[in-house]
């Protein structure tokens, strides 16, 4: 399928974000306009571009994809990424932007006073940032081949240059507004194809796909996960992993700096759930016209592409293509917006925790932080460009639950009872991410190497395949017990660094130093 | 952003005075607090308990029936498959009611927390 419309269409889309990209170069210009946008951000705006950021490529063609082959228990997979929010709302919004951290790096170190927590977290992110990076690639090279025809890796290559372009040209700024842009591109650019398509469905007059059959394969709840085993287990314990894999994403936390208060972080919150829930309300209407329309798939196609497959199915011609190009748009700016948040927060890190230090050393305090900004971006972007090569058959959404699942097993437990609890010890903290993480770890090294999640391995291949379930609870449970058996490294100001999380800032203070 | 004139001369401060002044009284205010007397402590907890219970009540409001959906469906495949027109339940309130829900959940949060520090506040100021 060739389409001269798709290519003109993601061209205008990467033009536009190295354009407005460019716009934000010319108003930042320290490096605190440069990570978190001078905190000068409204809720709405905020909102948009949080919203614009999350929704990745997992989003637009991973979640039509995966319910279309796997059916109704996959509905659960954007209702997990959408209460992901929620949980994160009630449990760490407000004192986490009250905590004045960029990073997670930056919390657990202020939160726990230890230089080897915040060494280990920073690892953690860059690791969970890189696995989250690898399916927007993948995604982008998809869309740029289903559309034109051209190699995958060349759609790679083009989202590794237009993101670097525009993370290196104007950090966070600039990402801020083109975040916020991308969210009403992406809305739009499925919203409309879907409505029209609806329109050309009802005029067909088709009926449902074998949704109303007694067993459907499709739409029965409960066999959704067929393809594997253990349905129900895999459906709570993929929930759990999005529940609490949200607050603990490399580039979900930089943007709650940018809220001017703990309360204004709330209902930025409050807004993205609103948002990204009208989104979430359009991929599995795609997967259920596919199943009418696209009853199987050509072979050598993957179930991810269906969203792009979908208009040339029911209206070949004009329209048809118009709709695939005005999608493909839409999924381009998913890859582009996701990725450069993801860039500017990992960046961040290596910025930060690796280079800064020893750059200045060399160059002897000469180089601006711009250029250690620019050069971490670079690392940022081109390990995971590079592993995209060699990455497994793994679909979209599986390769982004693996990321929540290892985020919610050792990132997570450190945020919420680091916001929550006072007798966390730093020795609870590095033992709950050690285990967690190499529990979490080891359970996504083995799936993705094949040893799990294929029919016919039993429990121990979905208990791989779906780990958040038992390493979370384990994380959690180490941290504490750890914790309550090392009560001399609780740290000895956490009574006040809590009363700097939860005390609004008219009583706190904004500046509290703890 | 509606950011179109050219960005203005940075400078350090950016306040008046008189206001970093009077934030900087109120922030040793709730600092001393909490650590020459007891009373600050007593306030904490009962600030940190009030919004821990709002959030584990919002959580249990909104993940308890999310909990019960799948084993109802699959306990009660007759819930599933019963259909509105030519939709089935399973579909309309996982694919489409869940999202309103939790996006109330979130709005009754917001205004609960804030009110929870509005009283904190108060209580805080009386004490000055």
């Amino acid at each position: 399928m060739t389409s001269t419309w798709g290519l003109v269409a993601i061209t205008l889309v990467c033009a536009v974000t190295v354009g407005v990209g460019a716009l934000g170069l010319r108003l930042s210009r320290t490096t605190s306009d440069f990570y978190v946008a001078g905190r000068t951000v409204t809720a709405g705006w905020n909102a948009s571009a949080i919203s614009g950021e999350y929704l990745s490529a997992a989003s637009f063609l991973g979640v039509a994809g995966i319910v279309y082959s796997l059916g109704t228990d996959m509905l659960w997979l954007p209702v997990g990424y959408t209460l992901g929010y929620l949980v994160l709302l009630v449990l760490v919004a407000a004192p986490l932007r009250r905590s004045g951290a960029y990073t997670i790096p930056d919390f657990a170190e202020a939160r726990l006073q230890s230089r080897r927590i915040r060494g280990i977290s920073s690892l953690l992110v860059i690791g969970i940032g890189w696995l989250y990076l690898l399916p927007q690639f993948q995604g982008a090279g998809l869309a740029l081949q289903t559309v034109s025809g051209a190699h995958p890796a060349i759609g790679n290559l083009v989202v590794a240059v237009v993101v670097l372009a525009s993370v290196a040209a104007g950090g966070m700024r600039s990402i801020t507004l083109v975040q916020a842009m991308q969210y009403w591109i992406k809305l739009v650019a499925i919203a409309v194809p879907v409505f029209v398509l609806l329109w050309i469905w009802l005029r067909h007059g088709q009926p449902l796909p074998a949704i109303s059959s007694p067993n459907g394969p499709f739409t029965g709840p409960g066999v959704g996960y067929a393809a594997r085993e253990h349905p129900v287990y895999a459906t709570y314990s993929t929930l759990l992993a999005l529940c609490f894999g949200t607050m603990g994403l490399p580039h979900v936390l930089v943007r709650f700096y940018t809220n001017p208060d703990g309360r204004a972080a709330r209902r930025t919150t409050a807004i993205v759930i609103g948002l990204i829930g009208l989104f979430y309300l359009f991929p599995p209407i795609i997967a259920m016209l596919a199943r009418i329309y696209l009853p199987a798939l050509p072979p050598g196609t993957r179930a991810d592409s269906i969203v792009l497959m979908l208009p040339g199915a029911m209206v070949p011609g004009t329209l048809g293509d118009l709709l695939s190009a005005i999608l493909a748009a839409g999924a381009f700016a998913a890859f582009l917006s996701t990725a450069s948040g993801l860039t500017v927060s990992v960046a961040g890190v290596i910025d930060q925790d690796l280079f800064s230090g020893r750059l200045n050393r060399r160059s002897g305090g000469d180089l601006p932080r711009t250029h250690s900004f620019r050069l971490a971006s670079a690392v940022a972007i081109l390990v995971p460009y590079a592993a995209s090569w060699f990455w497994g058959n793994v679909t979209l959404a599986d390769t982004v639950g693996m990321a929540f699942a290892v985020a919610a097993s050792t990132l997570s437990p450190v945020l919420v009872l680091g916001v929550w609890w006072r007798r966390l010890s730093v020795t609870g903290a590095m033992a709950g991410l050690a285990v967690g993480g190499a529990l979490a770890i080891g359970a996504t090294v083995a799936t993705i190497a094949g040893w799990a999640g294929s029919s016919g391995r039993g429990w121990a291949g979905t208990l791989l395949a779906q780990p958040a379930a038992w390493t979370m609870p384990i994380a959690f449970a180490t941290t504490v017990i750890v914790s309550l058996a090392t009560p001399g490294s609780v740290p000895k100001n956490a009574a006040r660094i809590l009363v700097r999380l939860h005390a609004p800032e008219e009583v706190a203070g904004r500046h509290t130093d703890a | 952003m509606p950011e179109t004139t050219p960005p203005p001369k940075r400078v350090r401060v950016t306040s008046p005075r008189r206001d970093a002044r009077r934030r900087g009284e109120r922030r040793s205010d709730a600092v001393e607090l909490t650590e020459q007397t007891g009373l600050g402590e007593v306030y904490l907890t009962a600030l940190l308990r009030a919004q821990l219970r709002l959030a584990l009540a919002v959580l249990i409001a909104v993940g308890g029936p999310l909990v019960a959906l799948p084993a109802l469906f699959l306990l009660n495949p007759s819930v599933a498959r019963a259909a509105v027109g030519p939709v089935p339940v399973s579909w309309l309130v996982v694919g489409v009611v869940v999202y309103p829900f939790v996006y109330a959940a979130a709005r009754l949060h917001v205004r609960q927390s804030e009110r929870i520090e509005r009283d904190f506040t108060d209580l805080m100021n009386r004490q000055q």
